[in-house]
């Protein structure tokens, strides 16, 4: 059934589809390890080789207190979002009680809804209690966020897959929380690490929440040293460049070894039941 | 926050009832599970969304005034041209960020649904990564490779096109599609992994059946690919137009809206009224219709997904 | 901060960069925290040395002697800038001993969005930043936010020193913050930000021309020329929105008076001066005709800065505070725009932003004395060192910037801004009219420029911005 000249065919169209994705960032090394300065404009391979681009920038821009500004931000979120997400959807899934489906219903909601629409009280808000200005305006709603989407996906899981379990170490006489810490989370490991992963890529990346949220502080997001960087030094295009990947590493890093959680996460969603 | 996508395909469903608990528990525990998350979720989403909404009835700044002014800010949504192209741009971007991305991904997915491929997870890293990375980070590339001088330009002029050179983000035709074109990049790539996995779900089975029905390939394409895609398409759909309807890293950094008003878009316009002109009530009535169009944008894909069934 | 390094000055809000404004959360002001952040965001954003706020206590709770003034700078990323204020905070400390300096330094736009909330609260700067304009001082005026300089500016003779034209410039308003230009004193500027024609000379030579044009009729041959030459006329960058409003403001000038301009800025009239209509053709004009760098709707204004220092094209519309270094700086010029005609000086020429003293300062004697300090004759001599424009007039100019051995367009800013104050008519930044008109003027006069909209459109469509903003301001 399937001839060779399909898969060569296929092979080709896949690189080629890969190499447009890849293509810009490419050349976005290139740009980076090129000569400081305007120069860096043209593309030129054999001369990137400008590998102290990038220690000039970590200090320029400073990149190191961003990035660990970003890693505090997230790691937090991650952590907090996925331990809260886990029982919140073995409730919804498992558990029965008034109100249920009328509460994750405005939960899933919160999927839905952009930052956007409630970025304006939200700062207000913030600035009111003040909050603002430091790291907990950013975690806050991130893991508000985080969570409606967690608990929506850790549901999901646990519908499919624990009823019948679950059912068995109630038999066995233990309690609710002792189901879900013993029996149920070791095998939900996969899909706490995939919304983990999820979790991590999306609050690495938010920018406008930070941007809002800590422009009145010192405290500054990678994405926000990134773009600042930009606007103060647009014409170093090797340093731009360098920012960037910079930038982006850290989720880049996480998304190639986590890359089957990743996927897992973005095609789950069409997985037929 | 992105990937409604679940939301549409599998949260939908009603759950088969649990109507159980663990023994010598109050119905009500279930409560004490969901707490934690609901809370903060309560008061750092949803609350400030039902304050935004009720911001929306006023003009001010916020802070010192604040005016009761009925539906004003909404009727200036309708009928200032500003304000209203905003909405038009967003829609001029769902065809680059879904409707292009779709009809490539349908296309190379029908084409390589034989085909078995090695590798896989190579090229869905590849494939994937434009979805991965900043968009802020994507914005400050892409700002580079469009700039009058960048890279793009200088390969139009390499191979004897110069005349298609321009500087395309300060084009008043060319600025909002070269922004609609990054988002295709963005998204073809996760676009194309999602439909190619679906595509390979599809049992040989029923191709085979269609060709012996006589089916040429278009009919083969009706008739068996994109019914047995619908799950992936939903999916496709609610993100990709998701993306393309909030856009704010992207326009923020690549114009800001400009040139004049050629590339404005809704949330650009929410950050801009209430941070920098301080109309705190547009802002928040701008953020209120979004929400509303994303929302009947998501209730139509999965309302087509399922009639198709 | 993307703006602060071009936005700096009390141009800034003319420069702010739509796109980059990353500290642009203006409404709302929230800065209560800046009372608790110690450090600055040239700190954070640049790695620029900046001063320390060396954390000293609270002063109400620390024994009398020592005092601690709290001083708040709007100028973060302008290095150079900054550090002629450390130089006059340490001349500053040494001449009164006992108090220490809290130098605080924001970005321009971080300052002007947080002022008002800022101000109104009680643990507040002694001496603050602010920005000229209705949209910013004028709100902080109308809100009894800062408090006037009257007494010590008659005391010290500021006027004396800078020239009345100036000083009303920058910091009179009526009391109601209703009118411009007149009134109570507010703020006084420590240092000059003028906008001005760069001029590549050699360029220029290579074309027939020995100096800098002297007539916008001499301008307009010359960038003829350059284009017949194939060279870029006017160095131009349209996307952060600055230099077509000084391009507009300075053919109103042209075709007008600076006087009639500066009535325009104060809101005088509610009706735009029906030369608009000419400075927006002229405009438009030579964007079509290819007087302008290409590419300028995408590019920005420190881009194309830099191109300019770089050798690209004859000339370049930007502030006194962007001079750059050059290997070959006596191949450039820094001159004020051309008006109608050689007798004729003017130019968008204000202080940077104004010192004020907010009316909840703690220390207020102290703090009128450090303004004064800063603008004083003694000062000048500091900034030139430093490579500034002192907005406080000394007379040995000249002798100070050959003795520093400043050349080229570092030379040109000091010795112009001396020019124009001297024999000419300073003007304020456009933008001040109105608190929307830089975006309004910064949107359109982009399409107009690039044929999208007609002459007569753009001019309706800033008239329709300044007439409703000057007609509310007037009836309430």
């Amino acid at each position: 059934m399937i001839s060779r000249r399909d898969t060569i065919a296929g092979y080709l169209l896949l690189t080629l589809a890969a190499l447009i994705s890849l293509g810009p960032l490419i050349g976005v090394v290139v740009l980076a390890l090129g000569e400081p300065g305007r120069v860096g404009i043209k593309l030129d391979i054999t001369q990137a080789t400008n590998f102290g681009n990038f220690a000039d920038v970590w200090e320029k821009g400073d990149f190191g207190p961003a990035i660990l500004t970003s890693f505090i931000i997230t790691t937090t979120v991650v952590v907090v979002s996925v331990i809260l997400s886990v029982p919140a959807g073995y409730a919804f899934a498992l558990m029965d009680f008034p109100g249920r489906t009328a509460i994750f219903a405005l939960l899933v909601l919160g999927i839905l809804m952009p930052l956007e629409a409630m970025i304006v009280p939200l700062f207000l808000d913030m600035r009111r209690f003040n909050l603002d200005n430091n790291y907990w305006s950013v975690i806050l709603p991130q893991i508000g966020f985080s969570v409606a989407f967690g608990a929506f996906w850790m549901r999901a899981f646990f519908v499919q897959s624990a009823r019948s379990l679950m059912e068995a170490a109630w038999i066995d006489g233990a309690n609710s929380w002792r189901t879900l810490t013993r029996v149920l989370m070791p095998l939900a490991r996969p899909q706490m690490l995939t919304l983990a992963v999820l979790f991590f890529v999306w609050n690495w990346n938010d920018f406008l929440l930070p941007l809002v949220m800590l422009s009145g502080s010192d405290l500054q997001t990678a994405p926000m040293a990134l773009v600042t960087f930009e606007g103060a030094r647009r014409t170093d295009f090797a340093y731009v460049g360098a920012a960037s990947l910079i930038t982006i590493a850290p989720v880049v890093i996480v998304f190639i070894l986590l890359q089957r959680s990743f996927t897992r996460g973005i095609l789950a969603g069409s997985v037929k039941e | 926050m992105s990937l409604s996508s679940v939301s549409v395909t599998a949260g939908g469903r009603p759950t088969s009832s649990p109507r159980k608990r663990a023994p010598g528990e109050p119905r009500s525990i279930g409560y004490l599970y969901i707490l934690p998350a609901a809370l903060i979720y309560a008061a750092f989403v949803f609350a400030p969304f039902l304050h935004s909404i009720y911001l929306s009835f006023f003009e001010g700044n916020g802070i010192t005034r604040m005016e009761f002014v009925g539906l004003a800010n909404y009727v200036d949504i309708a009928t200032n041209p500003t304000l209203r192209s905003a909405f038009f741009h967003a829609f001029e971007l769902i065809v680059f960020y879904s409707l292009i991305p779709i009809a490539i991904g349908l296309l190379l997915a029908t084409a390589l649904h034989r085909s078995r491929i090695r590798g896989v997870a190579f090229y869905r890293t590849a494939l994937f990564l434009p979805y991965v990375i900043a968009p802020t980070a994507i914005a400050v590339i892409w700002r580079w490779i469009l700039a009058p001088r960048g890279p793009l330009n200088s390969f139009l002029e390499a191979v004897g096109l110069g005349f298609l050179a321009r500087p395309w983000l300060g084009d008043f035709t060319w600025a909002l599609p070269s922004v609609g074109m990054v988002g295709t990049w963005i998204m073809f790539g996760l676009v194309l992994a999602l439909l190619l996995a679906g595509v390979q779900k599809i049992p040989n089975d029923l191709y085979e059946a269609a060709r012996l029905d006589g089916a040429g390939p278009w009919m083969e394409f009706r008739a068996v690919t994109l019914p047995g895609l619908r799950y992936e398409l939903v999916v496709a759909l609610v993100l990709t137009m998701t993306a393309a309807l909030r856009n704010f890293d992207i326009i923020y950094v690549m114009t800001s809206g400009g040139p004049g008003n050629a590339t404005v878009v809704p949330s650009y316009l929410v950050y801009q009224q209430a941070f920098k002109v301080a109309q705190i009530g547009a802002a928040a009535a701008m953020g209120t219709v979004l929400v509303l169009v994303i929302i009947a944008v998501n209730l139509l894909v999965a309302r087509a997904g399922r009639g198709e069934r | 901060m993307k703006n602060t390094t071009i936005g700096r000055r009390g141009s800034g809000s003319l420069l702010r960069p739509r796109s980059a404004a990353i500290l642009s959360l203006a409404a709302v002001g929230l800065v209560l925290a800046a009372c608790s952040s110690g450090g600055s965001s040239t700190e954070s954003s640049s790695g620029a040395p900046a001063p320390s706020s060396s954390g000293a206590a609270p002063t109400s709770e620390a024994p009398a002697e020592p005092v601690e003034l709290w001083v708040q700078s709007g100028n973060g990323g302008a290095d150079a800038l900054l550090a002629g204020y450390e130089e006059l905070n340490a001349a500053f400390e040494a001449a009164n001993p006992g108090v220490t300096i809290k130098f605080e330094v924001k970005s321009f736009t971080e300052l002007v969005d947080t002022l008002p909330l800022q101000l109104s609260g009680d643990d507040v700067p002694d001496v603050t930043q602010v920005n000229q304009g209705y949209g910013s001082l004028g709100q902080l005026v109308t809100s009894g936010l800062v408090a006037p300089l009257d007494d010590i500016a008659t005391a010290s003779d500021w006027a004396g020193r800078q020239g009345e034209a100036l000083i009303a410039l920058n910091g009179r308003f009526s009391p109601d913050g209703k009118d411009m230009g007149a009134g109570e004193l507010y703020g006084v500027s420590a240092t000059g930000a003028w906008v001005g024609l760069y001029i590549n000379k050699e360029i220029a030579k290579s074309l027939g021309y020995d100096a800098a044009p002297t007539s916008l009729e001499e301008m307009e041959a010359m960038l003829d020329k350059a284009k017949e030459a194939g060279v870029p006329g006017l160095m131009f960058g349209a996307t952060d929105g600055g230099e077509q409003i000084w391009l507009m403001a300075n053919l109103l000038m042209g075709y007008t008076s600076p006087q009639t301009v500066t009535d325009v800025i104060n809101g005088v009239n509610e009706q735009l001066p029906p030369e608009t209509l000419q400075a927006a053709e002229t405009m438009q004009k030579w964007a079509e005709a290819g007087y302008l760098t290409e590419g300028w709707a995408a590019l920005d204004s420190t881009e194309v800065l830099g191109m300019f220092a770089e050798g690209e094209g004859l000339f370049a519309l930007n502030g006194s505070w962007n001079v750059f270094q050059s290997d070959t700086p006596e191949n450039y010029g820094l001159v004020p725009f051309p008006l109608a005609s050689a007798s004729e000086i003017g130019a968008i020429a204000s202080g940077d932003l104004p010192w004020s003293v907010p009316t909840n300062a703690k220390n207020p004697d102290l703090a009128k004395k450090y303004i004064d300090f800063i603008t004083s004759p003694e000062a000048s001599e500091i900034w030139i060192k430093a490579g500034q424009v002192p907005a406080t007039i000394s007379g040995n100019e000249q002798a100070l910037v050959e003795a520093n051995g400043l050349v080229g367009v570092s030379a040109d800013a000091i010795v112009q801004w001396v020019n124009i104050m001297t024999n000419g008519t300073p003007i304020g930044f456009p933008d001040w009219a109105t608190p929307t008109w830089y975006d309004t003027i910064a949107q359109s006069s982009t399409a107009l420029m690039a044929g999208e909209i007609s002459p007569q459109e753009f001019v309706d469509a800033l008239q329709a911005d300044y007439g409703a903003f000057t007609a509310e301001r007037k009836a309430s």
